[in-house]
């Protein structure tokens, strides 16, 4: 068995990002308290923006290479005892960029409420 | 193009701390980008899991409630799972959600429940339910 060990890794060119074989490390992840309008814990995320009721973008440190070319995935919930809540997005309604994406939670009843519980992952190339 | 064939990669001054360039200029941590628990399992019935990465058990706390216990404990409760459902084609509306319950997450436990998302928000057994968390390890 044989072990590297090194601080930084970066392609041969010096400058280009490094392929991981059969592996993608997720840019973003973030374990978001949306009711409280606070970041538990995170990566790749620079900041969250409270639109109201349920409405929120997510801001992204590094930006990805194109809106179009990564993928959000999202997980929401409360401390309730009942099923409550869903991700929708991006949100045509908020700014949809490299750098930023709406998603709205979204009861069952329609509704779109704050909730205590928002998980996110992003996937992509960044820019 | 070169390439490095290595078995185990380690921080030289922080074991868990590898930088990489992510994009033209991006870098980012290696450790803080791989998921570090992953799992599709089969949740009708004895829930089994298809295939994971360090999954210890799965347990089942009734209709559409599920346990999903790590191996490797995370270093705080605060890590992220995201998720999908594929459902069973037979339920109405066709409306499958992943919902979050952070009340009885741990170090070592990640609390997820499915649910069926029309009129009756009834949770529901699926048989397949994928999961991927991340965070910091202990």
């Amino acid at each position: 068995m044989s072990t590297v060990k090194v601080d930084t890794l970066v392609a041969s060119d010096g400058t280009s990002p490094v392929t991981l074989t059969k592996q993608s490390a997720a840019k973003v992840w973030a374990n978001i308290n949306q009711s409280g309008n606070s970041v538990r814990g995170s990566s790749g995320l620079s900041s969250m923006t409270d639109n109201g009721g349920g409405d929120v973008s997510i801001n992204f440190t590094n930006a990805f290479d194109s809106t179009n070319n990564y993928a959000v995935n999202g997980t929401t919930g409360s401390n309730a005892s009942s099923p409550d809540s869903y991700v929708t997005g991006p949100d045509g309604d908020r700014t949809h960029s490299t750098t930023t994406v709406g998603l709205n939670l979204m009861n069952f009843n329609g509704s779109i409420n704050d909730q205590s519980v928002l998980w996110i992952t992003a996937h992509g190339d960044l820019a | 193009m070169s390439e490095i064939k290595v078995d185990t990669l380690t921080g030289k001054t922080t074991a868990n701390d590898i930088t990489v360039t992510v994009g033209a200029t991006a870098t980012q941590s290696l450790e803080q980008g791989l998921a570090k628990t992953w799992v599709n399992f089969n949740g009708t019935g004895t829930i089994a899991a298809d295939d994971s990465l360090n999954l210890s058990s799965l347990s089942d706390g009734g209709t559409g409630l599920y346990d999903i216990n790590v191996t490797s404990a995370f270093a705080r409760t605060n890590h992220c799972s995201t998720g999908s459902i594929i459902g069973d084609g037979s339920t109405s509306n066709r409306s499958y959600a992943l919902v979050a319950s952070i009340s009885s997450n741990t170090t070592s436990k990640i609390d997820i429940a499915t649910v069926n998302a029309n009129v009756t928000e009834a949770y529901r057994d699926y048989a397949n339910i994928s999961v991927a968390d991340f965070g910091d390890l202990a």
